[in-house]
């Protein structure tokens, strides 16, 4: 891996992959769209020219809502998977892995079950308690690994955000078999899926999800110092524990809006940051935005796997990325263990 | 750019320093004082403490007893900001997760004067090119660190440290994994920075090289006992002897000053006159 490959060599061809995988997530699906009638359709939504009678036109609509959300989450999740890996100075830090996802599932769960469902644009009371259990289960993992004196290694952050990832998702489960009937079916929140999510999600996952974003690139200096060790980060002049606590508080929000717009999705935050830091380096002004457009890409390419591999089943959309994610990255660990990630 | 805060004032200030880890005590009464212009030398056997020393004067580990002031603060009570301001840190181990270029890791030096977003001014940027430019580091600026070695990847960290600006730079046994030649041209580096006015903190395993570059120096024993003063009084045969809990042949030399090598062990082995000779 090379430092500084920087920019047009990745970014021109990932926005015009994201451009294409786009477009096909419009026109496949249950309904399969030829590819000129979805430009069409397209063109006559922006110029405001559509007709409730076009058939193409009411599933297009659908369908860019849950693109743009599936776009959306993939990039949050992957910028936040960013931004964890730099913070704890491991590569296998990720929102779902340390169990910020897990936490925020059972938030989101539980203001369900109390009947929290207040919701105006930019707020629900659901995407709040998604926020607190997100919020509480990243300070856990940080008391656990001990990062406000030392550092986190790879062993114990894995076993404890898997320990408390298997907690929330036991308490997820106990929640859903009590109150089954408030609740979408369990999976939904322990695996995540797209299906029947559309502008209520994306007015509450707009606004956190674009903080979150800015957040992570006006820390992206700060988590370049965090290379260097902790020891060497105070030295350099920050308080690396305070640093830690704001930052990730700042990704908890984020995350905990993905979360409770479509369960707690794996691996992408895992794995989005890894490829993009081949191509763009370590450097975070850089692998953060290059991460957020391959998580993008990637989740917007498993949703439409999950609504076109067995049709007319949806999968969840975290089988998916779970399914193509954990192979991948068990490849990557036998092929150069895990200093090489 | 900020003026250096003490340039011509006594720098450091240690007075009965007394130090280790919770229910451990490593080292006791340390008292150091040194001015700008000055090289200050800890010695010590394995394990006597020397990175914990320069830790507690660093402020990275709490003190027992005993103050610490570099430039009139006390590093104890000192936040990052204040200390990043005042000495800067060139730590023994340095292992970055991810690749950076040599580049990126001199510009962190920059961090506590240009911060968290602001882009570099052109003083960050003339401050990162010296520093690159007096390690002989600018043609390998975009070069991946875990590329270079041992001895670019110290220099590279010095260069860190001089791209900081600080009056006071601290570092942990430099010298170790050095060959000779890079060895001697370290210390150089090092006395010119002390020419120029810093004061340096140094570690070091090679009593030699403390001979060449110290002028004030401390010993750490295996007890854990500090002793420190100028380098005539200090580095005293029966002083190494009983410090090393060995035995050197001292000599002289007019091209190299004064310098000991290791006979015998004097712990393990009986004491034989003739082994002196």
């Amino acid at each position: 891996m090379t430092a500084k490959k920087y920019n047009s060599v990745f970014f021109y061809p990932a926005l015009l992959l994201l451009m294409l995988i786009i477009v096909l997530s419009l026109s496949l699906g249950a309904v399969r769209i030829p590819l000129w009638d979805t430009f069409r359709a397209i063109g006559e939504i922006i110029s405001k020219k559509s007709t409730e009678s076009d058939p193409y036109i009411v599933i297009l609509n659908l369908r860019i809502l849950r693109t743009m959300l599936a776009g959306i989450v993939g990039a949050s999740l992957a910028s936040a998977g960013a931004v964890f890996q730099g913070l704890f100075r491991n590569p296998l830090a990720d929102p779902y892995i340390i169990g910020t996802s897990s936490g925020s599932a059972f938030g989101a769960v539980l203001a369900i079950v109390l009947g929290w469902t207040v919701s105006i644009p930019g707020f629900s009371a659901i995407s709040a308690m998604a926020f607190l259990g997100g919020i509480i289960a990243t300070l856990a993992v940080y008391l656990i690994t001990g990062v406000f004196g030392s550092r986190g290694d790879t062993v114990t952050l894995l076993l404890a955000g898997t320990a408390l990832s298997s907690l929330f998702s036991s308490l997820i489960a106990i929640l859903v078999a009590i109150k089954d009937k408030q609740l979408h079916q369990a999976y939904f929140w322990l695996l995540g899926s797209f299906s029947g999510r559309g502008l209520g999600e994306l007015l509450v996952l707009l606004i956190p999800a674009l903080l979150g974003f800015i957040a992570a690139l006006a820390s992206s200096r700060i988590l370049d110092l965090f290379s260097a060790g902790d020891e060497s980060v105070i030295m350099l002049g920050l308080d690396p524990g305070k640093a830690r606590l704001v930052i990730g508080a700042a990704m908890a929000l984020t995350i905990s809006a993905s979360v409770s717009t479509a369960g707690s999705i794996g691996f992408i935050g895992l794995i989005a940051p890894h490829i993009a830091r081949r191509f763009v380096g370590p450097v975070h002004k850089w692998l953060i935005p290059a991460s957020a457009v391959t998580g993008a890409i990637m989740l917007i390419a498993a949703d439409l796997t999950a609504r076109t591999l067995v049709p007319p089943v949806e999968l969840p959309v975290g089988a998916v990325t779970a399914l193509i994610g954990a192979p991948y990255f068990l490849y990557k660990i036998s092929k150069h263990g895990l200093r090489s990630l | 750019m900020k003026q250096l805060p003490c340039t011509d004032a006594v720098s450091m200030h240690i007075s009965e320093l007394s130090g280790g880890y919770p229910g451990i005590p490593v080292f006791h009464n340390a008292s150091i004082e040194a001015r700008s212009g000055d090289i200050v030398t800890i010695l010590g056997p394995n394990g006597s403490g020397k990175t914990t020393l320069l830790k507690t004067i660093l402020g990275l580990l709490k003190a027992f007893s005993g103050t610490v002031t570099l430039c009139n603060t006390n590093m104890q009570k000192a936040t990052p900001g204040e200390r990043a301001r005042i000495v800067a840190w060139v730590p023994q181990l340095f292992e970055p997760t991810w690749s950076y270029s040599v580049y990126d890791i001199v510009s962190q030096g920059r961090f506590i004067h240009a911060g968290p977003w602001k882009q570099f001014s052109r003083q960050d940027q003339e401050a990162i090119h010296a520093a690159l430019a007096a390690m002989d580091l600018l043609e390998h600026a975009e070069t991946p660190i875990n590329e270079l070695s041992g001895g670019q990847a110290r220099r590279v960290l010095i260069a860190r440290a001089l791209a900081q600006m600080t009056p006071i730079i601290a570092l942990d046994e430099p010298a170790a994994h050095l060959d000779p030649g890079r060895q001697i041209e370290l210390m150089d580096i090092l006395q010119n920075l002390a020419h120029e006015g810093k004061t340096i903190l140094i570690s070091l395993h090679d009593i030699n090289l403390a001979y060449r570059i110290a002028t004030e120096a401390v010993l750490i024993k295996p007890d854990g006992t500090v002793l420190s003063g100028k380098p005539e009084k200090i580095f005293d045969p029966h002083n190494l002897e009983t410090v090393y809990e060995t035995e050197f042949f001292h000599g002289f030399n007019e091209f190299i000053g004064k310098f000991s090598l290791p006979l015998s062990r004097s712990k393990d082995l009986p004491k034989n006159p003739q082994n002196i000779d």
